[in-house]
């Protein structure tokens, strides 16, 4: 998968753990959304709001997120599912 | 190899790290000229004027994981008056802790359940105002209005929480002057704050209700406050 960066990664590759560098390698739709709610604490209707999606379309964006960035985390071998 | 869950805990954990290195960058980076769209400032204006409502008014944050979100609920702190007819035993007691700048106040409901949240709606809004929020639970509603004119974004912020065991709200108490009201039969207080922005608090009902605004005058506030019922 190709990572869409938008910010000087470069800088930072040298602190970032593994798990990070994956998020990283995330696709920008759902690091976008993943900043907004797990970083900057948004409830779901704002950031639906601000996207212009509908909150059920967030909440699959997310689930789907969250699929994309287990499978990189295996692919790394930095993640073991329980 | 480590061991975790890709879980909403799990992100709310990594997240803010990364977003601080990400930041971290972006302040050593030179910086570049840049120009966003008019349709993007106003959003992004509203969007940073809503979030500084919820944390003037404790607006709920659902995603309440990090600390610099955990504003609970803000509503009304006040002896309770329970209802118009005022013939039963209240059902629930608080604790409050006073702090420098807010109060803190924990219901603990005494006797089961207090009933059920019955949400009131608004019967007069302001001209102009339109509604930009509703977010609704079975203890909680919070109604958000908004105008845009020559003086800028107003909002009108209607809150109204159920009292259930162990409710936590934070009441800002930095007020310029307090006096009591009367809101459909209910005693009440009407707070001003040195920016001229004005909550009005009341309790009903087992329901604690909260009307704010940063620019109406006191008689329409108390209209406003009068027509939810």
């Amino acid at each position: 998968m190709e990572a869409q960066y938008n910010f000087p990664v470069q800088e930072i590759t040298e602190s970032l753990t593994d798990v990070e560098k994956a998020i990283l390698q995330l696709p920008l739709t759902y690091r976008q959304i993943f900043q907004m709610k797990f970083a900057w604490g948004y409830p779901n209707k704002e950031i639906a709001e601000v996207l212009n999606i509908r909150e059920g379309t967030l909440r699959q964006r997310i689930s789907r997120g969250k699929e994309i960035l287990r499978n990189l985390l295996e692919e790394m071998e930095v993640y073991v599912d329980e | 190899m480590s061991e975790f869950r890709v879980d909403d805990d799990f992100l709310y954990e990594c997240m803010p790290a990364l977003e601080e290195k990400v930041l971290q960058a972006y302040r050593e980076e030179k910086e570049q000229p840049h120009e966003f769209s008019s349709g993007f400032e106003r959003k992004m204006r509203q969007l940073i004027k809503r979030m500084l409502q919820k944390e003037r008014y404790g607006f709920p944050v659902t995603t309440v994981r990090r600390a610099a979100a955990v504003i609970v609920v803000a509503a009304g702190v006040m002896a309770a008056s329970l209802s118009v007819e005022a013939v039963r035993d209240k059902l629930y007691e608080f604790v409050q802790t006073i702090y420098e700048t807010y109060i803190e106040t924990r219901y603990s409901v005494t006797e089961g359940t207090t009933g059920e949240f019955r949400p009131l709606y608004p019967t007069y809004i302001p001209e102009g105002y339109v509604s930009v929020i509703e977010d609704r639970d079975e203890n909680f509603l919070v109604l958000s209005y908004e105008k845009e004119d020559e003086n800028g974004l107003q909002g009108i912020v209607i809150v109204e929480n159920y009292v259930t065991d162990g409710l936590l709200v934070s009441d800002d108490n930095e007020y310029v002057s307090e006096s009591p009201v009367e809101i459909l039969g209910c005693e009440g207080r009407m707070s001003r704050k040195e920016d001229g922005s004005i909550d009005v608090r009341w309790e009903s009902k087992d329901c604690l209700f909260m009307v704010a605004t940063d620019t109406l005058t006191e008689e329409e506030v108390l209209k406003v406050c009068n027509a939810l019922k």
